[in-house]
């Protein structure tokens, strides 16, 4: 009885010790999600969804991401990659915004409208388009290579961001607060 | 293997070597890969290219000059080390022609609304001697975005430039 009643007791203690350390390991972890949601804050209220189409060095082309800007440093976060890419704004030397027009669903979308008999693909082709917002960021490297960063952004995005670009210090040559005219592309759409 | 056998194969090989080694793409190959070029910003000239379209392009010839070994190093425009080079080649280009395509009209006609770009390629030494002086066309007829016309031109141009023969340089390799 008495070595029954042991093992009740030892066995309880272990218990007591397991749930602890869960206890302990959860809030460990709970710290460490906030900390870590602290530091990333501030990127991602600004954070804009964007595609990088070319020239941000560093970025893969057609990789999609959010841009945003932290401090006086524009940065692009590839979705996947572990550190995002970054630009100073005082580098900057202007910044253009575009428009163009473009079809959605990419290359399974493509191949779909292939397979549909009787041309029906094209048919989707006249409702399956969009227009995007360009934004060209130009800017200078260490040595004084110029570069131009293509942007693909969701319509009326790209005004917002190259606002706040030139409320931050960012040369603007055609400094405009309104997006410059639809290029000859969107014209035609 | 009989003597007269052994005879022509051996003439055989020999002759296989000499049109290798005289071939025009590996000499200039490795006369090219002593120079440094580099590209400057496009000139949308009196055409309505947008300036994102002329910076893909730009940015393409950069990507692509670098990729391609046939030059010793690819400068942007305004790279400080340009100052400095001693064997260096200008890449000037300016667009002749654009028409602007349309991707939608594209995926539901299949012959129209394509986009062509036609640029004027000039390179040319420090001292003003003309390498080359051509017209290079990129269009895009059927399936991907307008964008694409750029890194076609790019591709061209490249191209061009890989065969193109290239004086001999001052500096010794």
């Amino acid at each position: 009885m008495n070595r029954t009643h042991d093992y009740l007791q030892r066995a309880g203690a272990c218990r007591l010790k397991r749930r602890d350390f869960t206890i302990l390991a959860v809030v460990l972890l709970a710290s460490v999600w906030q900390v870590r949601a602290q530091q990333r804050r501030p990127s991602q209220d600004s954070a804009i969804p964007a595609k990088h189409l070319i020239g941000f060095a560093g970025a893969r082309n057609g990789a999609n991401g959010a841009l945003y800007i932290e401090a006086d440093v524009v940065q692009f976060e590839q979705s996947g990659a572990v550190a995002p890419v970054a630009v100073n704004i005082p580098s900057i030397r202007d910044v253009v915004l575009g428009q163009q027009s473009g079809q959605v669903g990419g290359v399974p979308l493509t191949l779909a409208k292939a397979a549909v008999p009787f041309s029906g693909g094209r048919a989707v082709s006249l409702v399956s388009h969009k227009t995007y917002d360009t934004l060209l960021v130009q800017y200078v490297d260490t040595s004084g290579g110029l570069h131009g960063a293509v942007f693909q952004l969701k319509r009326g995005q790209g005004e917002v961001f190259r606002n706040e670009l030139v409320r931050k210090g960012a040369r603007v040559h055609n400094d405009e607060h309104a997006p410059s005219k639809p290029t000859a592309e969107a014209h035609h759409d | 293997m009989t003597e007269g056998k052994r005879r022509k194969l051996g003439l055989l090989a020999a002759a296989l070597l000499i049109i290798a080694a005289g071939s025009p793409g590996r000499v200039s190959a490795e006369s090219g890969a002593r120079w440094t070029v580099q590209v400057s910003t496009v000139d949308p000239g009196k055409t309505a290219l947008p300036p994102g379209l002329q910076f893909a392009i730009y940015e393409s010839l950069v990507h692509d000059l670098s990729v391609s070994t046939r030059f010793k190093d690819v400068l942007r425009e305004g790279d400080r080390r340009a100052d400095h080079a001693v064997d260096l080649l200008v890449l000037h280009s300016t667009v002749d022609k654009y028409t602007p395509g349309n991707e939608t009209l594209r995926a539901v006609t299949t012959v129209a609304g394509w986009t062509k770009v036609t640029v004027h390629a000039h390179v040319s030494r420090a001292d003003g001697t003309v390498i080359l002086d051509r017209d290079v066309t990129g269009n895009v007829r059927l399936f991907g975005s307008n964008m694409r016309v750029a890194q076609n031109v790019a591709h061209a141009m490249t191209r061009i430039l890989e065969k193109c023969p290239l004086p001999a340089t001052r500096s010794r390799p």
